[in-house]
């Protein structure tokens, strides 16, 4: 097991080695923890129903540092493969997922692929350490964990991809005029290619791209935002296994579970001139089958499954968007283990990309006095949140 | 310099641009004559995705000492730097020439990649072909 643990430590230094270059990057990189399955299995998220936007190629997070023996604490890595892969003939349709269709000479149509974005799919690893045996000794397990999440579905409203389409249409004629402009922008440019001069081109292109073009960059802000509008409907499926380690010399399963959650988003604000979307009302259901070897039946420590049935209720205004979730989970053996959690969050925008989030109610677990305070500040990918900042005690 | 062997025939010189990138993509391509008058393609423009389809550029006979010189502005428009990084080190670039005395020949290096914004958003491919 030793060994284990040195090629798991081994494969979390090399996942996260990029990562640490990104995070001397700002410091609200250093900031950002995301959500991640593995997490999730172990109940460490203030929220547990989330539809993702598209990942990361690496996400990276850190909610305490290593303990004593070693074994790091809280920390988990996000990995995208899609990032890496060179499919012949990839290009920016196929990544947002849009099929343009011409028959004859009528004009192109566009439309939306509905499962494009299922090679987002993402993969997590997590380091934690968490009491997660229900006995009497508190003493908290090292825990491994790994897992994965994909969007099945993702269907966007009426009027999208034409939307898009007059968007892109227009940005390529200005990107065309913008590149005759640069190549006439400097005398020297004609002379610098015939020679050879590779020096003076790309200083005259970095010259030209210094010299900022507000309406481009206006209207490249526009497509961007276009690209982060919510679908109206997204299936995300989600699965993780969890090892603990019992007493330093036994690894045992601990957990395993798949879950599911599908999301509708209801525009607040219509496309008035052609504005983006940024209001919604958002309603998720959520659902998880688990397998859990260490549940409670008549005092004793038994296998068990149980399962997990919710909801999410959220109103996004930007920047601030706010709602609660509501999840019941049902054990199989042991009544008592029975319970809720009830969690109401706020997250504001405070910058682009950057959030304050926070989050209050009753966790799983028989106090039901307990209460999750969670502040933090996080970062996100477009107008979507990775809400996460610390980590709630055990149930 | 990269040389492509276009004659002194009649026939139609035929050139191609594909561009493997996520981002957006724009390519425009430009005849340069020796005195470094230049002159956009008619035709050798891309949609979004950088690509220009197998086109006729000219007659051998009038290409003769002429430069083909191809730009493609790339955008990477995700928000994380680390992201970006990772895609401006998997742009690909083919140009492809068809018809002349080399007959078909591909270059699949660009001369130029320059990350022009500093921070891999606005990425710039340069190639230029001499024709003989």
């Amino acid at each position: 097991m030793k060994q284990l643990t040195r090629i798991l430590s081994g494969l979390l230094i090399l996942l996260t080695g990029q990562q640490l270059y990104a995070q001397q990057i700002t410091n609200a990189e250093k900031l950002s923890v995301p959500q991640s399955s593995a997490f999730k299995l172990v109940d460490i998220s203030p929220t547990l129903i989330e539809s993702p936007a598209t990942p990361k190629a690496f996400g990276l997070g850190v909610l305490q540092s290593f303990s004593g023996d070693g074994w790091p604490q809280n920390y988990t890595a996000q990995f995208t493969p899609y990032w890496w892969a060179l499919p012949k003939g990839r290009d920016v349709f196929n990544f947002i997922g849009i099929q343009r269709n011409k028959n004859g000479t009528s004009p192109e149509v566009w439309k939306t692929n509905p499962f494009s974005a299922l090679k987002f799919t993402n993969i997590s690893i997590a380091f934690i350490k968490k009491d997660m045996v229900p006995d009497t000794v508190t003493a908290s397990q090292k825990v491994f964990s790994a897992g994965f999440r994909t969007t099945v579905i993702r269907a966007y409203g009426r009027g999208y991809a034409e939307r898009l389409h007059a968007l892109v249409d227009t940005l390529t004629q200005k990107q065309q005029a913008d590149i005759l402009e640069l190549v006439n922008a400097d005398p020297a440019y004609s002379a610098a290619v015939l020679s050879g001069d590779t020096a003076t081109t790309a200083r005259i292109i970095r010259q030209y791209t210094a010299r900022k073009n507000e309406a481009l960059s206006a209207l490249m802000n526009r497509v961007k935002s276009q690209l982060i509008e919510k679908p109206i409907f997204q299936w995300d499926v989600s699965g993780a296994y969890a090892t603990y380690g019992i007493a330093d010399t036994t690894w045992k399963t601990g957990r395993a579970g798949i879950w599911s959650t599908v999301v509708f988003n209801t525009p607040l604000n219509a496309h008035s001139a052609g504005a983006a979307t940024t209001n919604y009302l958002s309603i998720a259901g959520y659902a998880r089958y688990m397998y859990d070897a260490y549940a409670i039946e008549k005092g004793l420590i038994a296998h068990s499954n149980s399962v997990d049935v919710g909801g999410r209720l959220s109103f996004e205004f930007d920047p601030i968007s706010f709602g609660m979730e509501a999840i019941y989970r049902n054990y199989a053996v042991g009544d008592n283990l029975k319970s809720q959690r009830v969690v109401g969050f706020v997250n504001y925008r405070v910058a682009k990309d950057l959030y304050i989030n926070g989050a209050f109610g009753n966790d799983f677990g028989l106090d039901k006095s307990r209460i999750l305070a969670l502040f933090g500040v996080v970062v996100g990918f477009g107008n979507e949140k990775l809400d996460m900042s610390k980590l709630p005690s055990a149930p | 310099m990269n040389h492509y062997v276009a004659g002194n025939g009649d026939q139609q010189i035929k050139m191609a641009v594909d561009i493997s990138t996520n981002g957006f993509a724009w390519t425009r391509g430009f005849t340069i004559q020796e005195d470094g008058t230049k002159l956009p393609i008619p035709n050798g423009v891309s949609d979004a995705t950088g690509d220009i389809r197998q086109m006729s550029l000219e007659r051998a006979i009038n290409l003769q000492r002429k430069s083909i010189h191809i730009v493609t502005k790339i955008e990477l428009f995700w928000e994380d730097i680390t992201t970006r990084e990772i895609e401006f080190k998997k742009i690909g670039a083919r140009y492809i020439f068809d018809d002349g005395t080399d007959g078909h020949k591909e270059f699949n290096t660009p001369d130029q990649v320059i990350n022009a914004s500093g921070d891999f958003s606005v990425v710039y491919l340069l190639m230029t072909v001499k024709l003989d």
